[in-house]
């Protein structure tokens, strides 16, 4: 049995079709014309050898539209990812919803708001926290970009290990600069699945390196998850729908490659575009703009029936864990959910990719649980109806508070954030006047003071460590 | 079936919120010849046992008035039998509580009313829309050391002080505690009114009861 995660059955339907159908139409005239810039020289040979039109000196792919409805076709609608404790499980597709977490550069100071690199400690405490946060479905890259003096290009194997060792949920795991090399070996050693992600450099290219690593994902039998990133105004156009148009068009283009390299290989598309802010050129992440972006892409693709990942809620333009960051975050979380994605990241980021905090993270797991009670929408029947409740029950002195049928649904129609302050006013002010953050601090503490679990043997800790050893001479030697 | 098998039977329909079977069990405690003090016992230990996991999170409103009216299904039963064999039940003390006339909310009443049996207090509930004739007379027919009044709606707040006033005029004031809460009371209101206390929630009513017994 996979984890559960949410249901959404009834997507919001942000367009009318004619106008998905315009969507749709743009991404094939895009990729028909000025088609898409593929840095590498083995994909413009096998691209040539599936129909596309190769033009090799300006490394420009054409994609006939035949072609592309072909590999859509081919591409599975909803599959299974193992996680190393078969009870977390995710299956992919369909109308599931599940959370996972985005990650920053550095740590944060709680009190001082101060960025700062954190301890392997820190970075294994982050872990152990989204292992222990019941929303948290499946890890994803890093949580940090590393942690003490660890070279930074160890970054993604270290992180891939010590998510092995703290955790037993499933990881999608960010596979560039040859990372996949030994991450893939330590998964193998391990006899785990992880799924690799890619990155395309929009506008409308994908890069030697992705390719290298699709091929590597592809081989390896493991599932490719592709994303995207076009900023609005940047790197793509202004307009939501022009935006789409390009992320879609990167993502048909890896499809084809992906499909005609494997027939039947497993695909998570992962959005992740975001106005430009035109006053600093950053990602504006939390804006509207992002979550506009993400209902339009989700339902372009709901109708090619991949798997769907939003990576933009988990990003804020806020620099602290306060209300900007509570209401980026839940305003992204419920766009994306109600379009329809099958997965978010929405945990761990406080302000953009500079900064995360397990802290951060664990007040987000009440805002992913919101959402989720949200989108599962309500059971209709004749006891949830509950007419005939209403006519016993009537009208004062009657109520509801002493019945059976209370007592049976209020918990499955609430629900109620671990750090929500719910107390009366007095005995919040007896209680020291909480916060949610105070909550969501104690609760960290409370996480970490639990027995630190592992979920490796000494001999898995130390082929990982062989194996991250290898890594380091091999990435010595290129630097 | 033994006398265990029937205070058990009671504590279970408490807190498996059963009225009808804890009614059952009272009526069998009667046919048996139970010491009804040892049934009414069983069925305080059982919501106390509610009362505890209420004050610590892990049950919540439908249970504790759930639970209150199984065991006010069967303590009808037993005080009736307590007067019958003209016996007295000794408790913490004993509270009269309603709500005041005009008002008809009783959910915040029902709280406070059960956690004070949870806690050992002998609780004569009067319901609601009491008139304060009604808890003037009822503080003396139980002899009444606490008198409990609620009022959730502002506009039903001073007929609080009216009662007050009638105990006063009733020569009664002196011999009885009158603690006030309510969505629309506050600590100044219960000063200004005379009462001896306030709180905000169930579980604080509780302790102040407590604090007024000086228990």
């Amino acid at each position: 049995m996979p984890r559960q995660g949410f249901r959404n059955r009834t997507p919001w339907q942000m367009l009318p079709e004619a106008q998905i159908d315009a969507l749709h139409e743009g991404a094939l005239r895009v990729l028909a014309e000025p088609g898409i810039l593929f840095e590498d020289a083995w994909a413009l040979a096998f691209l040539a050898q599936q129909g596309c039109t190769v033009d090799e000196a300006s490394g420009r792919v054409r994609f006939p539209r035949q072609l592309v409805a072909a590999c859509l076709a081919e591409a599975p609608k909803q599959f299974t990812l193992a996680a190393p404790n078969r009870a977390n499980d995710l299956h992919l597709g369909g109308d599931r919803l599940y959370f996972t977490h985005s990650s920053g550069m550095q740590s944060i100071d709680l009190d001082t708001l101060e960025p700062r690199r954190p301890t392997r400690q820190e970075y294994i405490d982050c872990i152990r926290v989204l292992q222990a946060l019941p929303h948290l479905d499946h890890l994803g890259c890093y949580p940090y970009f590393g942690f003490d003096d660890l070279p930074d290009v160890l970054a993604v194997p270290a992180g891939v290990a010590l998510h092995m060792q703290y955790s037993d949920k499933h990881q999608i795991t960010a596979c560039s600069n040859d990372a996949e090399l030994f991450t893939f070996q330590m998964a193998q050693a391990l006899g785990q699945e992880i799924a690799g992600t890619i990155g395309s450099s929009p506008p409308l290219t994908w890069s030697s390196a992705a390719v290298a690593s699709a091929r590597r994902i592809v081989e390896a039998g493991y599932a490719l998850t592709t994303v995207d990133g076009s900023m609005m105004g940047g790197t793509g156009p202004a307009t939501v729908p022009g935006s789409v148009i390009v992320s879609t068009a990167e993502h048909l283009a890896m499809v084809v490659l992906a499909q005609c390299l494997r027939p039947g290989q497993r695909m998570l598309i992962g959005h992740f575009s975001a106005p430009l802010n035109m006053r600093s050129g950053s990602p504006a992440f939390g804006q509207i703009g992002s979550s506009l972006n993400n209902a339009m892409f989700n339902q372009l693709w709901r109708r090619y029936g991949l798997p769907l990942s939003n990576g933009s809620p988990g990003y804020v333009n806020a620099k602290g864990i306060e209300f900007q960051a509570g209401y980026e975050k839940g305003m992204a979380a419920i766009a994306a959910a109600l379009s329809g994605v099958n997965s978010m990241l929405l945990h761990l980021g406080v302000a953009n990719e500079l900064t995360a905090h397990p802290v951060q993270a664990i007040l987000d797991d009440d805002i992913a649980g919101m959402v989720g009670r949200f989108i599962s929408g309500e059971e209709m029947s004749e006891e949830t109806l509950a007419v005939a409740l209403i006519q016993a029950v009537g009208p004062i002195p009657g109520h509801y508070l002493n019945q059976a049928h209370t007592r049976k649904w209020w918990r499955k129609e609430q629900f109620t954030g671990a750090t929500a302050d719910t107390q009366t006013y007095a005995e919040w002010q007896e209680g020291g006047k909480k916060t949610a953050f105070d909550h969501a601090r104690a609760r960290f503490a409370s996480i970490l003071a639990a027995p630190e679990q592992r979920f490796t043997t000494p001999t898995q800790d130390a082929e990982l460590e062989r194996i991250l050893q290898e890594a380091r001479r091999y990435f010595e030697k290129r630097i | 079936m033994t006398a265990d098998d029937i205070l058990d039977g009671l504590e279970l329909a408490v807190i498996e919120y059963d009225p009808a079977a804890a009614a059952h069990w009272a009526q069998q405690a009667v046919a048996q010849q139970i010491d009804p003090i040892t049934a009414l016992a069983a069925l305080t230990e059982a919501i106390r046992e509610v009362g505890e996991g209420f004050g610590c999170g892990e049950l919540f409103l439908p249970d504790l008035i759930a639970a209150a009216e199984a065991m006010a299904a069967a303590t009808a039963i037993l005080e009736a039998e307590v007067a019958q064999r003209g016996l007295h039940r000794q408790g913490l003390g004993v509270v009269v509580i309603g709500t005041v006339f005009g008002d008809i909310h009783d959910i915040g009443k029902n709280m406070v009313a059960t956690l004070l049996s949870a806690a050992g207090f002998t609780v004569h509930d009067l319901g609601i829309n009491v008139r304060a004739e009604a808890f003037v007379a009822a503080v003396t027919t139980y002899n009444a050391q606490v008198l409990a009044l609620s009022a959730l709606l502002t506009t039903t707040a001073p007929e609080q002080k009216k009662v007050i006033d009638l105990l006063t005029a009733a020569n009664l004031r002196q011999q009885v505690k009158v603690i006030v809460g309510g969505g629309g009371i506050t600590a100044d209101f219960a000063a200004a009114i005379g009462a001896d206390g306030f709180d905000a929630t169930a579980p604080g009513a509780v302790k102040l009861t407590k604090t007024l017994l000086a228990l």
